[in-house]
């Protein structure tokens, strides 16, 4: 019959997002950054290709931010109304944005410059992106139920969509195929277009079944397969390869869903909604996996293709730039510092001793070969003796007080401790290890009582402690500031607990009441 | 010790011993005295006949015990090898063996007819001095008792009329014990003690009885309430120990009596230092103390004055030294007690090293040295459990344990007032008892058919620290244990009461059935099911299709609750509660389902409601005024149509399709139990009558309100259960208020003990040591042992010719034949079957002998055997052995063997096949007193005599 360890409780939890490793990511995303604007932040947009600079659009200016500053680098102000949809190329060289009025100005990063200017659209241009595959398109959407497709040498439209009855405030061209272009406009219809046939191929929603709420924002997957449209605060999954068939509705945000993004792997979809939430999807289940609140409503969101930045602009003008360390792992995952690169040995040769990053260590290959024997070779396993905790090795050694101690450090979960005073109390000890203690030692069991007198978990246990401390230290109050002010704080709250408690029972013989008058007028 | 009291309280229609009432007396003044550790030891609890002859209605009717669990707080004595041990236990003696733990055989005195053995009670035991394998018993009811262990036979019984609590005995005094007895005082409360010396041989005039009077007794001194009595290793001094005194006599001066020396604290234990003159007491304070008073000018002081010694202290134990033994070298002493530890001292230093958490309360410490020399310490536990700890380890190398019902061995102050629960039920899966265990924190796992403890189930694991104070510690107790009908699912109950500080804690635990590991392993833990209340009743639904598995709990809080099955995707299953529901607020007492698991019967004080368990919606409120609160309600048949409700004496029984009572009972006495039989109509209900220890056992049917049969037998009863493992029409298994476990009902047979009934020892006692021989030239140069071989032959000669194929050859010409050499073994394998080589020893003789016989088959394979040897070369060596090594001692080969029987002639009751070697310079003494019937097993091999005569000397 050997010790056993304290046993130490678990208690359910309600299934709190808080927790599980996947809000423990995104919480990582800390130390968010506002910037001030002038007007509501439109569009943001990162660049595809390192060091992912990106562009904020807000009132008539674009504005190029670099990440790791995040101080604005290049300022472009070349536009007579508010400028839409900053959109920086696969390359990061060349940035393109339309305006109120219907222009579209391609501009180089760098330089600032206008380097062309694709003006035919009579009304707002709310999108203005390069295709991904082809670099030299340009698609714009237009309040004037267009969208084109532009030849930027050339500065011509190659192709128009016309099919839209109603303002086109989204779209994207397929990344898998650079004919298609998917567009969500105010006729509450998403559209896919071929740019090769000039038609629409297909449509998903409108009154066939995506309700009459206008499309807000449109997002393709990286296959091409999948579309996600967002028509007020619902979000719906069309099936591309189907037929655009909607295989999920989602309704997780109060308001209006205002922007979409992919984190870079496409694996998780981030909503940002005028209820100035942004919600966490993991696609294959479509569940919400995280919440992030901001401060205002959100009207452009973007993460980073390295997920280490999420910016999101809302309607005061403010910018958001949240930011994450990414893990030295992740950084290594460099291609062109990759292990094996490094473990050849050319690398070094190239860049001579110069290189900073050589000595990581990383170099060392991880896995150590380990010795083969026979197949059927029997192992004997190595036992080795499991180590106690600090709090059980007193136990055992009938050491209550410093066992108690142990427990009520800081780091120490409140679970472990009630558990331990659990035991006490099973071993009848609980008097020996709380009798004999100055104000230092009080201190902590006191505090610790403070804590968790009012936790439902712990409740019963707390109290019975806390008549217990009280019963034996009544004598020598007045002693110790520090103590008294500790009695007073405990005295304080549970006066305020007893308060709540009873409200508590106010509400419940509320509800009691409805409910019971339902069910007669029910009955 | 109650238990003894409230049996005699009982009519059994048997005539009283004479010695009864002083035995129960004594026992009584004793627990008295506060020596606890006595009390389950002196309570007899086992019941030989089961009163079949009970003057009752119902003569079909039957009750039998089905398993006796008791401690003996008398430390087990070793055989001289080491091989075995006798433990004490009720009015037997049990010998184990030391290796394996079984029961090898039981000895136990054969009752006249009528004789009720409940107060007598073996109480000390030791081994004959003179002779190994005879150990002499003492009893409380006040006879000596002179086993042949060996063979299991009762060679002498004496009686001195006086209860015997200890008893010693030396080489120097032969043919006598030394026993401490008790009288009853002459003052009604005292009691005096006395130490005889009692010579075994008997008077003349009884010679020929089967009690035999002393033809000596000889007091030595008076010693009140003694509890220990021993020897010095010399025989120099006796020493005994009672109360606050040590009392100390020279053997050499008996008629001087005692010397007294006095400790502060009350002696609870003694044990002698082997080669030095002191010896060693434990008190109930903790304290160990050495006594140097052991010299000739302290003692021929004038008697009868109490003194001072010089004494050494050595204090560690918290709580009273239960037990104290000094290693054999005599540099380490042993001791042990409620803090389940055992402490060893080295004397020299006075350091200590501990074994600490055997388990258990240790209530004897013995130290066995096998004859490997490995020192062994065997702690006895107040679990009925013997555990080996290794000298040179401080391990603990096994242990072995038997069942254990009764929780105040342990816990020496049980919770009386409270009345708890017991839990009790049987998994028909795989045919096990459930049963509280010793620790009511844990429930045990018992087989009734092969009668063995299958396992222990830790409830509510806790660290088993001993009490701090003088207050008992509050374990959790596992108040119920209830199964699933499947076998699949187990829902047990532990609480533990709060005192005026704190809360107390209660929890539901479902465990489940782990089929290919074979025990239970817990899934489910519900902190506090009904809030701060205790949890009065758990019942798990049928589980029939349409009706999924549920689980009822009532509680105090006056909710009773379901609690279903989750099952989740991707994970384990688990429980949840389902549902809550309550009935005015009254307290519900019992939960039931009915048979297909559609109704939920919860009994509240005044009326008993049925519940829809899908919905929750009452069906229907059944009430009885007249019928005072209810108690449980069961329902009773296949379909469930009918519903009994058990109030404090009235039964009454519903139609629930009729809405109506059928018939309303009163009972004589309180109703304690209502079980249901599972299939038919009928059930029995149990009530206590008259007196305290008196339970009737009614079965009724639903048909009539008249009892089909009924039983009254002398017990209370904590728990009864349905119990399906016999072929019966009805029968119930329970625990009684005694703590044990009966089983009640139609033809009820008990399945006794491995090992309860005496037999000889070394017929059966499996593992035979290595010779001498065997040691010197290895185990395998012996080969087997030749009895096999005999029937062997028969089988191998009347074998078929399977030579057919092989006759082919000689349809050839003769020239075309191969030769003869090559042709021969190829040849006569089809003739003949090869045999097993070990099989024929003698034939090393025989090995060169002309093979052509075909009549003589079993020559042929053993050619390519390996060298056997053979009796005759056996006994070659074993003369050439004794003639050059053991010149010395030899004295002639013993040509008589007889049994050490000193009165073996004269008393016409011993048997006389005893084969029992005695020790060579032993016969020389007794060479006068040959038995006549030695020639009667000349059949005995020369070889085991030696073995044995090595074994055991």
């Amino acid at each position: 019959m050997d010790f056993q360890p304290t046993l130490v409780k678990t208690h359910p939890r309600p299934a709190s997002t808080k927790h599980s490793p996947e809000s423990r990511y995104w919480r990582q995303f800390k130390h968010p950054v506002f910037v001030k604007e002038y007007a509501p932040v439109t569009s943001v947009h990162f660049s595809p290709c390192k060091p992912h600079r990106f562009a904020v659009t807000a009132a008539t200016r674009v504005q190029i931010y670099a990440p790791r500053t995040q101080k604005v680098t290049k300022t472009i102000s070349r536009f007579k109304d508010v400028a839409r949809s900053g959109n920086i190329r696969a390359d990061g060289k060349l940035v393109v944005a339309g305006d109120d009025s219907g222009l579209v100005q391609v501009f180089d990063i760098n330089s600032r410059a206008i380097l062309r200017t694709l003006d035919s659209h009579k009304l707002p241009v709310h999108v203005a992106k390069f295709s991904a595959l082809t670099p030299t398109h340009v698609l714009s959407c237009s309040d004037d139920t267009t969208a084109k497709i532009w030849d930027v040498p050339s500065q011509t439209a190659i192709s128009t969509f016309t099919s839209h009855t109603d303002y086109v405030r989204s779209g994207q061209v397929s990344t898998t195929n650079p004919n298609l272009v998917l567009t969500g406009s105010y006729d509450s219809t998403v559209r896919l277009f071929d740019a090769r046939s000039g038609n629409c191929e297909m449509v998903m929603g409108g009154a066939s079944g995506g309700g009459d709420a206008p499309v807000e924002q449109v997002l393709m997957f990286p296959s091409g397969t999948v579309a996600i449209a967002s028509t007020g605060p619902i979000l719906r999954v069309w099936d591309i390869v189907a037929g655009g068939r909607c295989t999920r509705a989602l309704s997780n945000h109060q308001k209006t869903v205002t922007a979409l993004a992919f984190d870079g792997t496409a694996s998780r979809l981030l909503t940002g909604g005028l209820d100035q939430m942004v919600k966490v999807y993991d696609v294959s289940t479509y569940k919400v996996v995280h919440t992030m609140r901001y401060p205002a409503p959100i009207l452009c969101l973007a993460i980073s293709p390295d997920e280490t930045h999420i910016a999101a602009g809302m309607s005061d003008g403010t910018l958001s730039v949240r930011r994450r360390q990414p893990k030295p792992s992740e950084t290594a995952g460099d291609p062109a510092f990759s292990a094996a690169a490094l473990r050849s040995g050319a690398y070094e040769s190239f860049l001579g001793a110069a290189f900073p990053t050589i000595g990581q260590g990383s170099v060392r290959q991880q896995t150590k070969s380990k010795p083969t024997g026979e197949v059927n070779e029997f192992r004997v396993e190595s036992r080795r003796a499991k180590r106690l905790r600090d709090y059980d090795r007193l136990l055992k050694g009938f050491k209550y007080s410093a066992a108690l101690d142990a427990v009520l450090r800081k780091q120490v979960p409140p679970t472990t401790a009630f558990s331990l005073i659990q035991e006490l109390i099973h071993r009848d000890g609980l008097r020996i290890a709380l009798t004999g203690r100055d104000d230092v030692l009080l201190e902590p069991v006191l505090r610790v009582l403070v804590k968790y007198v009012t936790d439902p978990r712990f409740g019963e246990l707390a109290c019975d402690v806390a008549r217990l401390v009280i019963d034996m230290y009544t004598p020598v109050l007045g002693q110790s500031p520090l103590i008294d002010s500790l009695f007073l704080r405990l005295r304080k709250k549970v006066i305020a607990e007893i308060r709540f408690q009873r409200e508590l029972q106010k509400t419940k013989g509320a509800l009691d009441m409805i409910l019971a008058t339902a069910a007669s007028l029910a009955g | 010790m109650a238990a003894s009291g409230v049996r005699q309280a009982h009519e059994i229609p048997l005539p009283q011993s004479p010695a009864q009432p002083k035995a129960h007396k004594s026992a009584s003044s004793r627990k008295a005295k506060g020596k606890a550790k006595e009390q389950s030891a002196a309570a007899p609890k086992r019941r030989v006949p089961p009163p079949a002859a009970q003057p009752s209605s119902s003569p079909s009717w039957d009750w039998a015990s089905l398993t006796d669990s008791l401690v003996s707080s008398v430390p087990p004595i070793f055989t001289k090898d080491g091989s075995h041990f006798f433990s004490l236990v009720g009015s037997s003696v049990r010998i184990y063996a030391a290796t394996t733990g079984k029961v090898v055989s039981t000895l136990s005195i054969p009752r006249p007819a009528g004789y009720d053995d409940a107060s007598d009670t073996v109480t000390c035991a030791v081994l004959n001095p003179h002779n190994a394998f005879q150990l002499i018993t003492g009893s409380s009811a006040g006879s000596l008792a002179v086993w042949d262990f060996l063979e299991a036979t009762l060679l002498q019984i004496i009686d001195i009329s006086q209860p015997i609590h200890h008893i010693c005995a030396h080489e120097n005094f032969k043919d006598s014990v030394f026993v401490s007895v008790s009288r009853p005082g002459k003052k009604g409360g005292g009691e005096h003690g006395i130490v005889l010396q009692v010579s075994l041989k008997p008077a003349e005039v009884a010679s020929q009885s089967t009690a035999q009077k002393s033809s000596q007794i000889t007091p030595v001194g008076k010693m009140r309430q003694p509890v220990g009595l021993t020897f010095s290793p010399n025989g120099a001094w006796l020493v005994g120990i009672s109360g606050h005194k040590a009392y100390v006599a020279s053997s050499a001066a008996l008629s001087s009596g005692f010397t007294k020396y006095v400790s502060p604290e009350r002696l609870t234990c003694l044990a002698f230092h082997p080669t030095e003159e002191y010896f060693a007491t434990g008190d109930e304070k903790g304290c160990i103390r050495l006594w140097y008073c052991l010299n000739d000018e302290q003692v021929h002081k004038p008697v009868g004055v109490e003194k001072k010694s010089q004494t050494a202290i050595m204090h560690w134990h918290a709580h009273a030294v239960s037990s104290v033994a000094f290693t054999p070298n005599g540099a380490y002493l042993l001791s042990g007690g409620e803090e389940s530890v055992l402490v060893i001292w080295q004397l020299h230093t006075g350091k200590r090293e501990f074994v600490p958490r055997v388990g258990s309360p240790i209530k004897t410490i013995s130290v066995c040295t096998m004859t490997g020399g490995e020192e062994e310490y065997l702690l006895g536990l107040a679990d009925a459990t013997y555990t080996f700890i290794g000298a040179a380890s401080l391990k603990i190398s096994r242990s072995y344990s038997r069942l254990k019902l009764d929780p105040t061995a342990i816990h020496n102050a049980p919770s009386t007032s409270r009345n708890s629960q017991t839990p009790l039920s049987v998994h028909t899966l795989t045919s096990t008892l459930i049963l509280p265990s010793s620790h009511p924190s844990s429930l045990q796992i018992y087989s009734p058919i092969s009668s063995t403890l299958i396992s222990e189930l830790e409830v509510s694991p806790s660290n088993r620290v001993s009490r701090r104070d003088e207050k008992p510690l509050e374990p959790c107790r596992v108040e119920q244990a209830i199964l699933s009908p499947s076998g699949d699912w187990l829902a047990t109950i532990d609480a533990r009461e709060g005192d005026e500080d704190l809360h107390g804690e209660s929890y539901l635990k479902i465990w489940w059935w782990d089929r290919k590991a074979g025990f239970w392993i817990l899934n489910t833990r519900v902190d506090r099911p009904h809030g701060l209340q205790k949890v009065t009743d758990v019942a798990f639904s049928p589980g029939s299709e349409g009706h999924p598995l549920f689980l009822a709990t009532a509680g105090g809080d006056g909710n009773a609750k379901t609690w279903r099955l989750h099952v989740a995707k991707d994970a384990e299953d688990f429980w949840v509660a389902r549902s809550s529901f309550n009935f005015q607020n009254e307290i519900p007492s019992h939960v039931s389902w009915s048979p297909d698991g559609s109704l939920l019967a919860v009994t509240l004080p005044h009326r008993t409601v049925l519940f829809d368990p899908s919905t929750n919606l009452v069906r229907h409120t059944l009430a009885s005024p007249e019928c005072g609160d209810f108690k449980a309600s069961h329902f009773i048949g296949k379909a469930g149509r009918y519903l009994a409700v058990a109030g404090p004496v009235d039964l009454v029984l519903w139609d629930l399709v009729d809405q109506r009572v059928r018939w309303h009972h009163k009972s004589p006495g309180p109703i304690r139990a209502l079980v249901s039989h599972p299939r038919e109509d009928t059930f029995a209900v149990v009530s206590s009558v008259g007196e305290r220890v008196k339970s009737r056992i009614a079965l009724f049917s639903v048909n009539s309100v008249k009892a089909i049969k009924a039983l009254t037998v002398p017990l209370n009863f904590r728990n009864v259960a349905w119990y399906p493992l016999v072929p019966s029409t009805f029968s119930l298994v329970a625990i009684t208020h005694d703590w044990r476990l009966v089983v009640l009902g139609d033809n009820v047979s008990v399945a006794k003990d491995d090992g309860a009934v005496s037999r000889a020892m070394m017929t059966d006692s499996a593992p035979q040591r290595r010779t001498l021989f065997q040691d010197i030239f290895g185990k395998s140069a012996f080969g087997e042992q030749p009895s096999g071989s005999r029937s062997d032959l028969p089988a191998s000669t009347a074998r078929p010719w399977t030579g057919h194929d092989a006759s082919q050859v000689f349809d050839k010409a003769a020239y075309q034949m191969p030769p003869l050499e090559d042709l021969f073994d190829s040849l006569m394998a089809g003739f003949l079957k090869p045999r097993e080589i070990e099989v024929l020893p003698e034939s090393l003789e025989t090995e060169d002998v002309e093979m052509a016989d075909d009549s003589e088959p079993a020559l042929l394979a053993s050619a390519g055997g390996s060298r056997q040897v053979d009796e005759a070369e056996m006994g070659a060596m074993v003369d050439l052995f004794k003639s050059h090594t053991l010149k010395a001692k030899a004295t002639q080969p013993v040509p008589s063997r007889k049994n050490g029987v000193t009165n073996g002639a004269a008393n016409g009751k011993t048997p006389h096949s005893h084969s029992t070697p005695v020790r060579q310079n032993q016969i020389a003494v007794k060479k006068d007193v040959l038995v006549p019937a030695v020639a009667d097993t000349p059949s005995i091999p020369m070889v085991n005599g030696k073995k044995r005569k090595k074994s055991m000397g």
